[in-house]
């Protein structure tokens, strides 16, 4: 008995230090919180250990909900540290000042791992931003986002830095509350019945905390500021013949669940309405 | 060449539209082979060809003459296109011509897609050039609505005077015994949209000489409308009670087929509490006033 217990205490300590320690200030702000949505992500964190050269930061949306397209790569992700624009590629650099590598593993239970160069290490203490998304606008603007979970609920985004060994120094996570939001706009202009109710804004999910404990809280953001309409699938203030190709796309089960206007499970001749009813042209 | 006889040019100046690359799919005119004489009715097919691409929804505008040319028809049978997002339309007047649908995923990849046939009367003689305007545009079946490299080309033809004893050519429509495809119109509501009523919506298909119109009449608790011309969606007349709504889809050759749908709308709760408080005020006004005239009998 006392030898289970040695061994178990033992396992737990292994496992402790196997963590490493907690990352601060850890954030990740969406664009829109509506669940099946693809958003753009703002990664914050602070390191507690120092990443040495050719050592990595991984994150991890929570397997299964979150949704990496594929071809999502690079010219999605703007890394800044210590509010310094990065130079990134699909593989890290050799030598001073080289790229820093992203590589990312698309769908469900997909990743992207950031690799340092041989010859620039991440001090302790310095803030780290990561935008992922169209909202990565250095070099080459991204054209691809990470799709939300489909139901509503609390998720995580795990983020762990490791030594080039692959031992992990520093872990947390941030909590993004995806919510169904009801921001419908009042400003159609289709010469159709009246308006449909006002919108109500919706809240920008937001994972934060982080700290001692390693629990990330929920940290309450400003709403994004997104001109909806039902049926703006590209989220550009119109309902539009680009939104009718996704729509299209979309037909059936739909791929991304933004196109199921009426949320019944599938994009078909109701959908259509809806978007008809909603059509700015 | 003899003044009489059509001169059939097609001029592949070619305009490109968003993309362009080497691969670009064309939007393209067919015009007729036989020669086009003034009066004549003749048919010119919208064609999208080419496509390496799978594309999902197209947008041609064309420009006519319209002091040569006029348009009768616009006819989508055997279009790739089955949801139109606009009806087709056209302004003689102007020379315009607007094309706007779409096809579900996996979109249309091929070499020669038709988009919509066009019916012009020629109505004087000249040269007459129609083109592509710059707003014409295919987008890739790709999730995000990106334009396909698209290009295009100036079409031209000739339309001369009738050689003596040669009558125009009229538009007749083919014989048509089919009637349009079955369907089955479905009635719903959401608080998305219209207002959150209850609205229906339909589609079908006619192959042989094309859809007409669609009209509709709902019977709402056993008592029946008349029939109305509409369009796809449009939002119930009765919104309470047992509505049985019937669609007719009337093809150019006058078939029809009917799709129906039913739908039965209770009133919200709210209304049954109201009324039922309605009553219970009712009840205590009589029962007040039987104690008081009770009272007065009294003394």
């Amino acid at each position: 008995m006392k030898l289970k217990l040695i061994l178990i205490a033992g396992f737990l300590i292994i496992t402790y230090a196997a963590q490493g320690t907690t990352l601060n200030l850890v954030s990740d702000t969406l664009s829109t919180s509506e669940p099946g949505f693809a958003a753009n992500h703002t990664i914050k964190f602070t390191t507690i250990t120092a990443i040495p050269v050719s050592g990595t930061i991984v994150i991890t949306p929570q397997s299964g909900n979150f949704n990496i397209p594929s071809g999502l790569d690079f010219t999605e992700v703007d890394l800044l540290i210590n509010n310094s624009q990065k130079t990134l590629a699909a593989s890290a650099g050799s030598g001073s000042s080289s790229a820093i590598g992203i590589s990312v593993v698309s769908g469900t239970s997909g990743s992207l791992t950031i690799t340092l160069n041989d010859s620039d290490a991440i001090s302790g203490g310095s803030s780290i931003i990561m935008r992922i998304g169209t909202n990565a606008e250095f070099g080459t603007t991204g054209d691809k986002q990470i799709t939300n979970p489909t139901s509503t609920g609390s998720y995580r985004i795990q983020i762990i830095t490791k030594n080039s060994s692959n031992l992990t120094l520093d872990e947390d996570g941030a909590m993004a509350a995806i919510v169904a939001s009801v921001d419908v706009s009042a400003s159609k202009v289709a010469p159709t019945p009246s308006s449909a109710p006002a919108p109500a804004p919706a809240p920008a999910p937001s994972g934060g905390g982080g700290g001692g404990e390693g629990q990330a809280v929920p940290t309450p953001q400003p709403a994004p500021v997104v001109s909806r309409r039902v049926g703006n699938l590209n989220l550009d203030g119109r309902v539009d013949f680009i939104d009718f190709s996704i729509l299209l796309f979309n037909w059936g089960i739909p791929k991304n669940l933004a196109a199921d206007l009426n949320k019944d499970g599938k994009v078909d001749l109701i959908d259509f309405s809806i978007m008809l009813y909603w059509w700015t042209g | 060449m003899n003044n009489i006889k059509i001169q059939f040019l097609i001029i592949f100046s070619f305009t490109a539209f968003g993309l362009n690359s080497v691969q670009a799919a064309e939007l393209y005119i067919q015009l007729p082979s036989q020669p086009t004489y003034k009066n004549d009715v003749f048919s010119a097919e919208i064609q999208i060809k080419n496509s390496n691409e799978a594309i999902n929804a197209v947008q041609a505008d064309l420009n006519f003459p319209a002091d040569l040319l006029e348009v009768v028809l616009i006819d989508k049978v055997g279009s790739i296109l089955n949801l139109w997002p606009k009806e087709p339309s056209f302004f003689n007047d102007l020379g315009v011509i607007s094309l706007s649908g779409g096809l579900p995923d996996p979109g249309f990849q091929g070499q020669n897609g038709l988009i919509a046939k066009i019916y012009f009367k020629a109505k004087n003689i000249g040269e007459a050039v129609l083109k592509f305007l710059p707003d014409s545009k295919a987008l890739l079946n790709d999730g995000f609505g990106n334009r396909a490299a698209l290009s295009s080309g100036t079409f031209v033809l000739q339309i001369t005077s009738a050689p003596a004893g040669i009558k125009p050519k009229i538009f007749t429509l083919p014989k048509d015994i089919v009637p349009p495809d079955a369907f089955s119109p479905i009635i719903s509501q959401t608080p998305l949209a219209f207002d959150g009523k209850y609205f229906v919506s339909f589609l079908t298909e006619d192959r042989e000489s094309g859809l007409a119109r669609y009209e509709s009449r709902e019977i709402a608790d056993g008592k029946a409308g008349n029939w109305k011309v509409v369009v796809s969606p449009y939002v119930l007349e009765n919104q309470k009670g047992d509505i049985l709504v019937q669609i007719k889809a009337i093809d150019r050759a006058g078939n029809e087929t009917i799709g129906e749908a039913t739908v039965i709308i209770k009133p919200p709760y709210e209304f049954y509490l109201i009324i039922f408080m309605a009553i219970a005020a009712l009840l205590f006004i009589i029962y007040r006033l039987l104690i008081n005239f009770n009272k007065l009998w009294k003394n």
